[in-house]
């Protein structure tokens, strides 16, 4: 039986049961937090290799950008590399599933490629375009590649002649009179006269070149996938016998366009020295779009017989003796496949394409190939203006389309510009090596899309070093993302889609015997995110770095969003260099699960303890507050004879019950909780057991015979001071009404803070995005659970004001106060508080803000919080007051 | 003192309680109380005492006849008329001499003329030193209601009706806490107050009180 707490069990039950529910739905949304957490990072944490192999003298920059590494990231020039050797020890190595080899080492080149203009002049069928008075005509060949969205297309290659046609007569035929009939200047521009027409060639093209990536086939589709690895099939099984005795022609499979020329370019070579081949797979696709746009400009006069036979003709001209110029274009991507007999031949107007289109062609199909070791790029800190991962690119010196330092002396002895088409390098490019002249034999061919990896999409991912999908976008003010694609120098500070794919063997050959840049080691036996796990791949890594090699950790690595900043892109375009300006690129960086499972383990801790700890003064409040009304019932039973010592037994029995039932809660919150939180449920059954302790203390305590008199108040004598001191008599409550806006306030600052640093700190990764999509719900719910604890004490505090206010309000109306001089006294008390609120709250908010920097995020939701609460209460209040009376 | 005459007529009181359960307390009761007369109203405990008490400021609707004050029938003034009539006309005192426990004992006295503004306040406050001072609470002024003994409390309750100085008092078992002495002060204050031309209604089961009155309304026990 409730002798001492009857009055108030209900109180102390209410918020008895309040404390469960609140440890309870801690205990559940921190133990659903980290099993979201958790799941998410044991399905995100690993991308397809666990652990980056490079020689000593590479780093990946994880000390110069931020624990992050470029895309792209295999071009190591001039740093060495790992051997085959090594290789094998890694292999070697306890643990080691998957080791993958990749290295760059070399570049494939095509040779003297020449577009050209076809002129019909057939006597045998007497189609000509050239006009009986004789053609001569200004020619400029511009090769371009589409710009970016609005801007103009990039000059890559220009090269001008003249060139004076005349039309011929059957007789002429075999007749070797080639000046009398066909004549261009520079040599570049000279016509080649055949049965039915001129073919005038347009200058030389750059010799466009692609990288050469060696892998290991086999460890490659054990990193991919079959499916993955597929491309490289022609790769394995290859003979041993590296020379051009070994019938390669026979090793194309199907009709690829490649079947004949892997004996050819062999065989073409065979018998001039004993090179060694490379065996290959192609690159089928051209990297870019390339167009030829030629401008005709034709004399404005006509010429005579005489004049048109004098040699100098061409060079007596001046420019302002030819008309305007009209144009033709065409497409002349195919000359940056490898291997391929590219028709790079545009008509005349007029003209057309004969029977035998073979003999047109200019181009030699030959494709060499030559050591080249190219670099990655240097980066320095900048910050990006809308703030985030930013870097500035270094730019090295001024290069050709092409790549190459210097003009060809010969292309531009045949009239190519030496200034059109230069571009900015970003990386080094070193034409040194092993072994230069080894004869590339294609036996496969693959596309770009092969080399899409699938898993590229996922948190997880960690690039393979060479072939991550061309992800560069430039960001403008407009908030369009127009992509930036690799220009054609292999120097340009994004990477191109590779070239050719070679085995180790072939990369050997090519770049000695240090052929690759890294390896991409998959460590076996791993299955979830645990510290076990975490342990073996360390153990792995610091195995690899004891065999005197660098062994980075990317699992538990994520792509995150990095803005780049480009200088001086453009060298040439209006004589000062231009900027490309800011671009955005996705970089991998090291150690994002770490960060995002400390982050989100942290903010969940801390959200935990702000709910907690606002429970906790709920509880300390109501605590106090019913202790003190225990007294007069532990009075009383003293009076009636009652021992100190049997009160004090019958009172701690009655607190017993619901002692009993917070901390059996906080017990089973610690057993369910998660183990991170655990600390806090214990904290928490200390806190009850203390407060149960602490309220017996309060209510045994003699009551106070002699309340302090108020000395020296002045009498009341307006409904204003009717209203003050009501509140002060009551200032326990007040107190926990300002104390409890103020909190709420503070709370939800607090916790606006809190979330927000965890999110920073998680970072800006695919894998933080994962990680925060699938939590943040339940980080929500959990500071709104601290939030609602505050919010609670602030219903328990209206609550007690009501009772008082109905107290009050029945002896006013026996005096006969009218209700609306009642409803003044209210309304002051409420406002009394309100602007005790404010003035205790809003200090506290801006505390929060400026002490913990927690920005405008913490000023808003601080007086939002602070408003709501006021609000609640003021409406609510309100509402009661205007309820009519029955 | 302007003091309007009260007139009862027919009165009929009864409470229906949550179980449905019809209660008549009192019926057909007539009475008038002219200026300068103290009234008692009599009967056993639970007879409707303070229930035709409540009824006679306006508090609870009698459930028949009527109640005028001066010739004005309560029923038919608003809820607002009927609380001025209270603070300002027949001032009342109920028994659990109630008083609001922020407030000082002064504070307490001062309520009725507050509505009134700063300057009957302070008049009111010049009057309670006097009244204070023969109800023998001059040194309990600022002193919490918490503190108060019964008796106390109920001789502040009615020195706060003395001080707003209705016409008329209508207070309910003014001396039941009391001791015969200050009983007896009670008694002759009332007496005071009507001689001065007011009306006072006191619902008491005092006989002494009864015996000092100028009538006696004695009511039947409702449950016989
Ligand atoms: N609000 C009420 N509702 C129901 N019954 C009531 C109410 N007030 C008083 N009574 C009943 O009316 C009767 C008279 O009560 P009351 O007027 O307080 O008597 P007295 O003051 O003479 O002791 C009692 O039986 C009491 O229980
Ligand atoms: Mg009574």
């Amino acid at each position: 039986m409730l002798i001492i707490t009857s009055a108030t069990s209900r109180l102390r039950w209410v918020s008895a049961a309040l404390t469960g529910g609140v440890l309870l739905a801690v205990a559940a949304l921190g133990a659903q937090t980290s099993v979201r957490l958790e799941t998410t990072l044991d399905e995100n944490w690993r991308g397809r290799y666990d652990i980056l192999v490079t020689s000593r003298d590479q780093d990946f920059g994880a000390a110069r950008t931020n624990g992050m590494v470029d895309p792209n990231f295999v071009a190591t020039a001039g740093t060495g590399g790992v051997s085959v050797d090594d290789l094998a020890r890694i292999r070697g190595i306890d643990g080691v599933e998957v080791a993958a080899p990749i290295g760059m080492v070399g570049s494939l080149r095509r040779l003297a490629l020449s577009p050209a203009l076809w002129v019909s002049d057939d006597p045998a069928t007497g189609t000509s375009v050239v006009p009986d008075g004789g053609l001569v005509a200004q020619l400029t060949a511009t090769t371009v590649l589409p710009g970016s969205d609005g801007d103009d297309e990039v000059v890559v290659a220009r090269g001008s002649g003249r060139v004076r046609l005349q039309k011929r007569a059957a007789a002429d035929l075999g007749t070797l009179r080639d000046t009398a009939y066909g004549d261009g200047r520079p040599q570049g521009f000279a016509p080649v006269w055949i049965d039915t027409g001129f073919v005038v060639p347009l200058g030389a093209l750059p010799g466009f070149g692609s990288t050469v990536v060696a892998v290991d086939p086999v460890a490659e589709a054990a990193l991919l996938g079959p499916e993955g690895g597929a491309f490289l099939a022609p790769l394995v099984g290859l003979p041993a016998d590296r020379s051009a005795s070994t019938k390669w022609a026979d090793l194309v499979k199907g009709d690829s366009f490649l079947k004949p020329r892997a004996d050819i370019d062999v065989a073409a070579r065979r018998s001039a020295d004993q090179a060694p081949v490379v065996p290959m797979v192609v690159n089928s696709e051209p990297a870019r779009k390339l167009t030829v746009r030629v401008d005709i400009a034709l004399a404005k006069r006509t010429f005579t017989a005489a004049e048109l036979a004098d040699p100098g003709l061409l060079e007596s001209l001046t420019a302002s003796d030819f008309s305007s110029p009209r144009s033709v274009r065409g497409d002349v991507s195919s000359a940056l496949v490898p291997f391929s007999s590219p028709d790079l031949t545009l008509l005349w107007p007029g003209s057309t394409r004969p029977d035998d289109d073979g003999a047109m062609s200019l181009s030699q199909p030959v494709t060499s190939l030559a050591p080249m070791l190219i670099g990655r790029p240097d980066y320095t800190a900048k910050t990006p203006p809308g703030g985030g991962a930013g870097f500035q690119v270094v730019p090295a010196g001024i290069v050709r389309a092409d790549g190459s330092s210097e003009a060809d002396p010969q292309a531009v002895a045949n009239g190519m510009d030496p200034k059109a088409g230069r571009v900015r390098a970003y990386r080094s490019a070193d034409a040194a090596g092993a072994a230069s002249g080894a004869l590339p034999a294609p036996l496969g061919v693959y596309t770009t899309a092969d080399l899409n990896d699938p898993s590229s999409q996922q948190a997880s991912y960690v690039p393979l070093g060479v072939s991550s999908a061309d992800g560069t976008w430039r960001t403008s003010s407009t908030d369009k993302r127009e992509p930036v694609a690799a220009n054609l120098s292999n120097v340009d500070f994004i990477t191109a889609a590779p070239g050719a794919f070679t085995d180790l063997e072939g990369g050997r050959t090519l770049r000695g015997q240090t052929p690759i840049d890294a390896v991409r080691v998959r460590v076996g036996g791993i299955t979830g995110y645990t510290a076990q796990a975490q342990q073996r791949i360390a153990a792995i890594a610091g195995q690899i770095q004891a065999l005197g090699l660098s062994a980075t950790i990317v699992a538990g690595s994520s792509p995150q969003p990095v803005s780049l900043f480009v200088p001086d892109y453009f060298p040439d375009r209006s004589g000062d260099a231009a900027d490309l300006g800011w671009v955005s690129q996705e970089w991998t960086t090291l150690g994002a699960a770490a960060r995002v499972g400390a982050a989100l383990t942290g903010t969940t801790l801390l959200l935990a303890i702000l709910a907690l700890a606002s429970n906790a003064a709920g509880l300390a409040i109501v605590a106090h507050s019913s202790a003190r009304r225990l007294r007069p019932n532990v009075e009383g039973l003293r009076r009636i004879g009652w021992r100190r010592g049997r009160v004090l037994r019958q009172l701690l029995e009655e607190l017993a019950l619901p002692w009993t039932f917070t901390l059996a809660v906080a017990v089973a919150c610690l057993v369910i909780g998660p183990v991170s939180l655990r600390p806090l449920f214990a904290a928490g059954a200390v806190v009850v057991t203390l407060l149960t302790g602490f309220e017996a203390l309060v209510g045994m305590r003699a009551e106070q015979t002699m309340a302090k008199a108020r000395r020296g108040a002045p009498a009341v004598l307006s409904l204003g001071s009717i209203a003050t001191r009501v509140l002060r008599s009551h200032s326990g409550w007040t107190a926990v009404t300002i104390f409890g806006s103020s909190a709420v306030a503070a709370l939800t600052a607090l916790t606006a803070v809190a979330v927000r640093e965890g999110w920073l700190r998680a970072g800006t990764t695919r894998l933080s995005a994962v990680a925060l999509d699938a939590t943040s719900s339940l980080t929500i719910g959990l500071g709104a659970l601290g939030i609602a604890s505050a919010g609670m004490l602030l219903l328990l505090a209206r609550q007690a004001d009501n009772s008082h206010n109905a107290a009050a309000a029945h002896v006013f109306t026996n005096l006969g106060y009218r209700p609306a001089t009642q409803a003044v006294i209210t309304r002051r008390q409420e406002l009394l508080l309100a602007a005790g609120s404010l003035v205790v709250g809003a200090p506290a908010v801006a505390v929060i803000a400026i002490a913990l920097d927690g920005g405008p995020i913490a000023w808003l939701s601080g007086t939002g919080g602070l408003a709501i609460a006021i609000a609640a209460r003021l409406l609510g209040n309100r509402r009661r007051t205007q309820r009519p009376k029955p | 003192m302007n003091t309007p005459a009260l007139q009862v007529t027919s009165l009929a009181i009864a409470y229906t309680d949550t179980e449905g359960e019809h209660l008549d307390v009192v019926s057909g009761l007539s009475f008038s109380v002219v200026p300068g007369q103290l009234c008692c109203i009599a009967g056993r405990s639970g007879s409707g005492k303070t229930s035709v008490a409540r009824v006679l400021v306006g508090l609870t609707a009698p459930a028949g006849g009527t109640v005028t004050w001066g010739g004005v029938d309560l029923s038919t003034l608003t809820e607002v008329e009927r609380s001025d009539q209270r603070r300002k006309i027949t001032g009342y005192v109920d028994q659990e001499a109630t008083l609001i426990p922020g407030l000082t004992v002064l504070d307490n006295i001062l309520l009725p003329a507050i509505p009134d503004g700063r300057d009957a306040a302070r008049r009111a406050k010049n009057k309670a030193a006097e009244d204070l001072r023969r109800l023998g609470l001059e040194r309990r002024r600022k002193w919490s209601p918490a503190r108060l003994s019964g008796g106390e409390r109920q001789r502040v309750a009615l020195a706060r009706a003395l001080t707003a100085n209705t016409p008329a008092i209508v207070v309910d078992e003014p001396t039941a806490s009391l001791d015969r002495r200050w009983a007896d002060t009670v008694i002759d204050l009332l007496l005071e107050h009507a001689d001065a031309g007011g009306i006072v209604v006191a619902a008491s089961h005092d006989p002494t009180l009864a015996r000092a009155s100028h009538t006696v309304i004695t009511l039947d026990d409702a449950s016989e």
